[in-house]
């Protein structure tokens, strides 16, 4: 099996490569083109990351479905309705994937690390948040 | 007046794409159409993608979904627009792209759409080192 990848392998000496006197190529990284997948998880933590009661947003990956988990301070209805409103452009934008979408009320002054392990961490207030 | 269609004449998947700087010249490093993985699901933190137009002239809004075999999309790239001149040009992108989720074995595809028209997809085999 290796022998065959071996065929294909080709050894460059970058001293025997270089012209003398020639100078080194620079190379940039296209990093403004550089972006995320975006997934339901990331699809909600930019609608409502905004909000500051929201304190965390993951997915967890499975084989056949993706669990999305927010965490938030409270749940006023202005931000369940607009958590339930991204979860609707969800379904419309990730056609037949199955997920689903839970929401834990956990107060601020209760740590969230048991809950907040998960395959994609898409949004963490405890990282992303100004420092004052 | 709508933009022409675009031809797709060249579209690599790969760890990374660097351009150089002066010449514009776009490189494309460790190519490849398939992934063994020991372990599902799973992300794959970095996956590069240089894609080569022709025959395109106007503005397109660029879009790609990764699918698998059931239509199913996984995650979605979007938010690149070009703008090309004339039809002389044949212009070419590379975009670095983070966190591919990747639930199970089997077959995907990465599909363009241009100005939300799809135009063509493109393979990806998953496999399962286990099953090998």
């Amino acid at each position: 099996m290796l022998s065959k990848i071996d065929d294909n392998v080709t050894l460059i000496d970058p001293q025997k490569e270089l012209d003398k006197g020639a100078e080194k190529a620079e190379v940039y990284q296209p990093i403004l083109l550089e972006a995320q997948w975006q997934t339901p998880g990331l699809y909600l933590a930019q609608k409502v990351a905004g909000n500051p009661l929201v304190r965390f947003v993951g997915e967890n990956l499975q084989t056949d479905f993706i669990q999305v988990i927010i965490i938030v301070d409270d749940d006023p209805e202005d931000l369940v309705d607009s958590i339930f409103s991204a979860e609707q452009e969800m379904y419309n934008k990730f056609k037949k994937l199955r997920f689903d979408v839970r929401l834990r009320v956990i107060p601020v002054k209760e740590s969230i690390e048991i809950v907040k392990k998960a395959t994609i961490r898409n949004y963490d207030r405890d990282i992303f948040k100004p420092k004052l | 007046m709508l933009p022409v269609e675009p031809s797709i004449i060249s579209f690599l998947i790969s760890d990374m794409v660097i351009q150089e700087k002066g010449t514009n010249k776009w490189s494309a490093i460790g190519i490849f159409d398939k992934i063994i993985a020991i372990q599902f699901p799973f992300v794959q933190p970095r996956v590069a993608l240089y894609i080569r137009l022709s025959d395109a002239e106007g503005d397109y809004d660029i879009r790609i979904e990764f699918c698998d075999d059931n239509d199913c999309i996984l995650a979605i790239f979007e938010g690149i627009r070009l703008s090309i001149p004339s039809r002389l040009h044949n212009p070419d992108l590379g975009i670095t792209t983070l966190n591919l989720p990747i639930q199970k074995p089997g077959k995907f595809y990465f599909k363009l759409f241009f100005n939300g028209k799809f135009a063509k997809d493109f393979p990806l085999i998953v496999e399962d080192y286990s099953k090998r």
